[in-house]
């Protein structure tokens, strides 16, 4: 019985979410007419993610940004969308670790460090990242930002294949140029 | 599915040919029956098994993070939609099973329960296997991160890092005590020999195998360069193995000049030892930044190989423990695989075994009931050569001699219909001939029991189709049939001698005149095979016979009378004359006799001129007329005779004109009225009354005149008598009247009957044909 309570738990059961839903603080901010937003998820490191770091594995944040603008009788429609992703990876021997940030593809930053608060800053914190130019957004439209955290590699097992996200923010704002 | 080839069924008017044999259709073999697609499923089967037992000894190799990001993406994908497909295999399967057991189809309760009982043979062994597997994985999985594993690795581990760190320690100290032992402005005269002998006592003092000084460039005035480190001075132990890194060693001493802080780096050299470098700012007697001190030494290959080593088996180990879960996922999703990979099969293996079993007695039993349809040019396509094979080949055969013995039949069965056809062609033909003829026919069988009566039968015998089947002996023993009796008593007692003899049977009073004839059939083996009895009316033919005799007495009557009656008179008034001088006494006997004489004679010669005229009657001489007419003037001769006796008429307008002889109908109106007054004057009764009607019997095609009265009426008996000649009632009268009446009409074509007026009195019809 045990053994069949753990295999349905095992095969039926979600992934483990590092944190939940809702703990993105998002705050978004227009400058210029470009719409910048800054956010933080201050719970996404948790013990046993950071077990995970200090294994040596290399665990990617990867952060969705969609702009969408509220539709009453449809689906919402995306005026933005921005993927952002942070891979850290602990090296045991040196002690250090190695964080780097993708933006679209591209790694725009990369740093060694050896404290960990620094890590937990760096791939917890947004500060001030351009979403888009406001070029195709409306004046004195409601916006939404809404953010996506996923983070591989999965600690856990699920016969679903097909992931959800760890982690949502949302925050809401009218578009003022 | 089948091979069938479905005609319409065969009628009764045209029996369809059968098909040619060849013109049955092949059935179309299902993909999934053949050979080498099962071949193929199986071979992609196995090829799929021996790819996930390769992978499965590979597992070891291959990175935790491929193992739970992808291996188990692909295990887990492969697992819901094998779930999905065996979900779908199974409600299908399920649903047509419920379906084809509702439809009461043949071995759906047997496809069911083979079906049921694969899949239980299968689910019970493979879901234990899987339970197993999944309790070994969970507890394999628990010994992978026992505690003296842990703590032996994560000792080792921090021994290298310590180690590792020590050593960072160590090199940062010493590029920090160069700093602090190099001059100030030393860099700036470039006094490179004193330098370098400061720089080789110190490397003789410590463990680093390089000391390197570095003089900061400032950044170009207006941007265009930024700020560079530039190599002032540098010496190494002999063993120092090549660096290639030096322009890491560059930018460390930039960073630490520029930022003012202690940087470390590590760069591999050759040989495979690593070269753990320290940067420690410089700065001139006012603490400005003026380049750095970079201080190496080298670790060598096997002490940084068995560090890395070791860190490298830490962190396997502690991935492996992280990624527990998405391995254990791993196994438990390939056994999981593998159970569905034998639930499949075991289900779709029990469904074809069921239908490869259970189909061609399907097959046969839809032929059986095809057969039974009438289908008989219905064949089954043999689809193996075992014995169910053999059994349907032996089906074909019987259905092919079925539908060569239908043949026949259906060509026996045509020919039998033809004749029946001719047959009963004949016989509406005979029915209809004697429904038609006036001679009554009865027929019936060996028992007695009446088959069949015409209509003339119905009419003379008063019978009608509720006799049949009837004895006949019962039914001729009515009292009016009564005199036929013995006709078929004579059949039975003498069946090869026809019997025939006229008998009279009455009707309402009248006699009806039958000649009538009993004959048994007796077949070619001497057995009666049924009686016909035929009856024909021949009473106006023996009245025309009596009417004619009558004739020919009246001719001699007449003839024979009237010749001596003139003689007669003559002599009675010759013998008036004579004693016309006799005595008072005598002479008045003799003219009384005389008178008498004279009298009676012309009596006689009138009574003589009635015979005469009733034997010499002529011809009528027949115009178109109007009855009416002819009524209105006959009663027209009446107006003021008889006051106490009411004659009235009542004439239908619709009636056309008939032809008739006007005199001699006028007569007949006349005679029939005459009598009807005379015998209401005779009677005596109240309120005497004559009535003449016509009408027109449209559905007969008949005139209809009719003369009645409210008198005494006649007696049934003398009904047919009325017309005989010299035939009264009366105290005075020839006798001829109605004789000469019944004569006229009869020969206008008609028909004349006496019978009852209602309440009472006598009712003359005439019916004249139109």
């Amino acid at each position: 019985m045990k053994t069949t309570a753990l295999f349905l738990t095992l095969a039926l059961s979600a992934s483990s979410v590092a944190f939940g839903n809702d703990d993105i603080r998002v705050a978004p901010l227009v400058r210029d007419g470009s719409v910048l937003v800054s956010f933080s998820a201050p719970a996404a490191i948790t013990t046993e993610l950071r077990d995970a770091i200090r294994s040596g594995l290399v665990v990617t944040f990867t952060y969705e940004i969609a702009l969408r603008q509220r539709a009453f009788l449809w689906f919402d429609r995306t005026r933005a969308r921005k993927a952002l992703s942070v891979s850290v990876r602990f090296d045991n021997l040196t002690r250090t670790y190695e964080v780097s940030r993708m933006a679209d593809g591209k790694v725009i930053w990369s740093q060694t460090t050896a404290s960990e608060a620094d890590v937990r800053a760096w791939v917890t914190s947004f500060d001030h990242l351009r979403v888009t130019d406001g070029a195709t957004l409306e004046p004195n439209a409601e916006y939404e930002l809404r953010i996506r955290a996923s983070i591989s590699p999965r600690r856990a097992w699920s016969l679903w294949p097909w992931g959800r996200d760890d982690a949502t923010g949302r925050a809401t704002f009218t578009y003022i140029r | 599915m089948l091979g069938l080839r479905e005609p319409p069924v065969p009628s009764a008017e045209a029996p369809a040919p059968a098909p040619p044999p060849e013109a049955v259709e092949r059935p179309a073999r299902r993909a999934l029956d053949s050979p080498r697609f099962l071949l193929l499923v199986i071979l992609v089967l196995l090829a799929g098994l021996a790819a996930f037992v390769w992978m499965a000894r590979r597992s070891t190799d291959l990175s935790p993070m491929f193992l739970s990001e992808v291996v188990l993406y692909a295990l887990s994908a492969i697992d819901v939609t094998m779930l999905l497909v065996l979900a779908f295999v199974l409600v299908r399967n399920v649903v047509k099973l419920v379906v084809e057991r509702r439809r009461a189809l043949p071995f759906a309760r047997f496809r069911a329960k083979l079906v049921a009982a694969l899949l239980a043979m299968t689910l019970v062994p493979a879901v234990l296997v899987s339970i197993i597997g999944s309790e070994i994985i969970r507890t394999s999985a628990e010994r992978w991160f026992s505690a003296p594993v842990d703590d032996v690795l994560a000792g080792a581990t921090s021994i290298a890092g310590d180690y590792y760190a020590e050593r960072r320690a160590d090199i940062v100290a010493r590029a920090e005590r160069v700093a602090q032992t190099v001059p100030p402005g030393v860099l700036v005269e470039a006094d490179v020999p004193e330098l370098r002998a400061l720089l080789a006592a110190e490397l003789r003092t410590s463990r680093a195998r390089v000391i390197e000084l570095y003089r900061l460039v400032p950044a170009a005035s207006g941007g265009t360069t930024g700020p560079d480190a530039v190599l002032v001075v540098g010496i190494a132990t002999p063993t120092l193995p090549r660096d290639p890194a030096r322009a890491s060693a560059a930018r460390l001493a930039l960073e630490a000049a520029t930022g003012g802080m202690v940087e470390t780096a590590e760069d591999v050299v050759d040989g495979g030892g690593l070269l753990m470098r320290a940067s420690a700012p410089l700065r001139d007697a006012t603490g400005r930044l003026v380049g750095a001190v970079v201080a190496g030494e080298h670790l060598d290959a096997a002490v940084a190989a068995n560090a890395r080593r070791i860190t490298t088996a830490y962190e396997q180990y502690n991935q492996a423990r992280v990624l527990r879960g998405p391995l254990q996922g791993v196994y438990l999703s390939f056994f999981l695989m593998m159970t569905l990979v034998i639930l499949v099969s075991a289900t779709w293996l029990g469904l074809y075994v069921a239908k490869r079993i259970t189909r061609p007695v399907q097959q046969l039993a839809e032929g059986a009931r095809a057969i039974g349809a009438g289908r008989l040019d219905y064949r089954i396509e043999p689809e193996n050569a075992d014995e169910l094979g053999s059994l349907i080949e032996a089906f074909n055969a019987m259905a092919a001699e079925l539908t060569s013995s239908q043949r026949r039949l259906d060509r026996s069965r045509a020919e039998l219909e033809r004749k029946h056809l001719e047959v009963e062609e004949r016989r509406r033909y005979i029915a209809t001939v004697l429904d038609r003829i006036a001679t009554g026919v009865v027929s019936m069988a060996p028992d007695g029991g009446i088959t069949t009566i015409n209509s003339a039968a119905e009419r003379l015998l008063e019978l009608d189709q509720s006799a049949v089947g009837r004895s006949a002996f019962d039914l001729f023993g009515r009292p009016d049939l009564e005199p036929l009796r013995p006709l078929l008593a004579a059949t039975v007692d003498r069946p090869h001698e026809p019997t025939a003899r006229e008998v009279t049977i009455g009707r309402d009073g009248r006699e009806i005149h039958l000649a009538a004839a009993a004959t048994a059939l007796v077949g070619a083996d001497g057995h009666v095979e049924g009686r016909v009895l035929v009856v024909d009316d021949v009473t106006p033919l023996i009245r025309a016979q009596r009417v004619a005799a009558w004739r020919d007495v009246a001719r001699r009557l007449a003839h024979e009378i009237k010749n001596p009656l003139t003689p007669i008179q003559l002599s009675a008034e010759r013998l008036k004359r004579h004693f016309r001088d006799a005595p008072p006494n005598a002479r008045a006997l003799v003219d009384e006799c005389t008178s008498a004489i004279v009298t009676e004679v012309e009596a006689l010669k009138n009574l003589v001129d009635e015979f005469a005229q009733f034997a010499r009657m002529p011809a009528p001489r027949t115009v178109p007329s109007d009855l009416n007419a002819l009524v209105t003037d006959a009663l027209g001769l009446y107006a003021g005779l008889f006051g106490h006796i009411v004659l009235e008429s009542s004439l239908d307008t619709s009636l056309p004109p008939v032809r008739v002889d006007p005199e001699q109908l006028r007569r007949v109106i006349i005679n029939l009225v005459d009598n009807a007054i005379e015998a209401l004057n005779a009677a005596g009764l109240p309120s005497p009354a004559v009535r003449v009607s016509t009408e027109h019997a449209v559905g007969d095609g008949l005139a209809r005149i009719v003369v009645s009265d409210n008198g005494p009426g006649l007696p049934p008996a003398d009904r047919d008598k009325l017309f005989m000649p010299y035939y009264s009632t009366k105290q005075r009268g020839s006798g001829l009247g109605l004789a000469i009446v019944r004569r006229i009409v009869a020969e206008h074509g008609g028909s004349i009957e006496a019978g009852d007026e209602t309440p009472h009195g006598t009712r003359f019809t005439i019916e004249l044909p139109l």
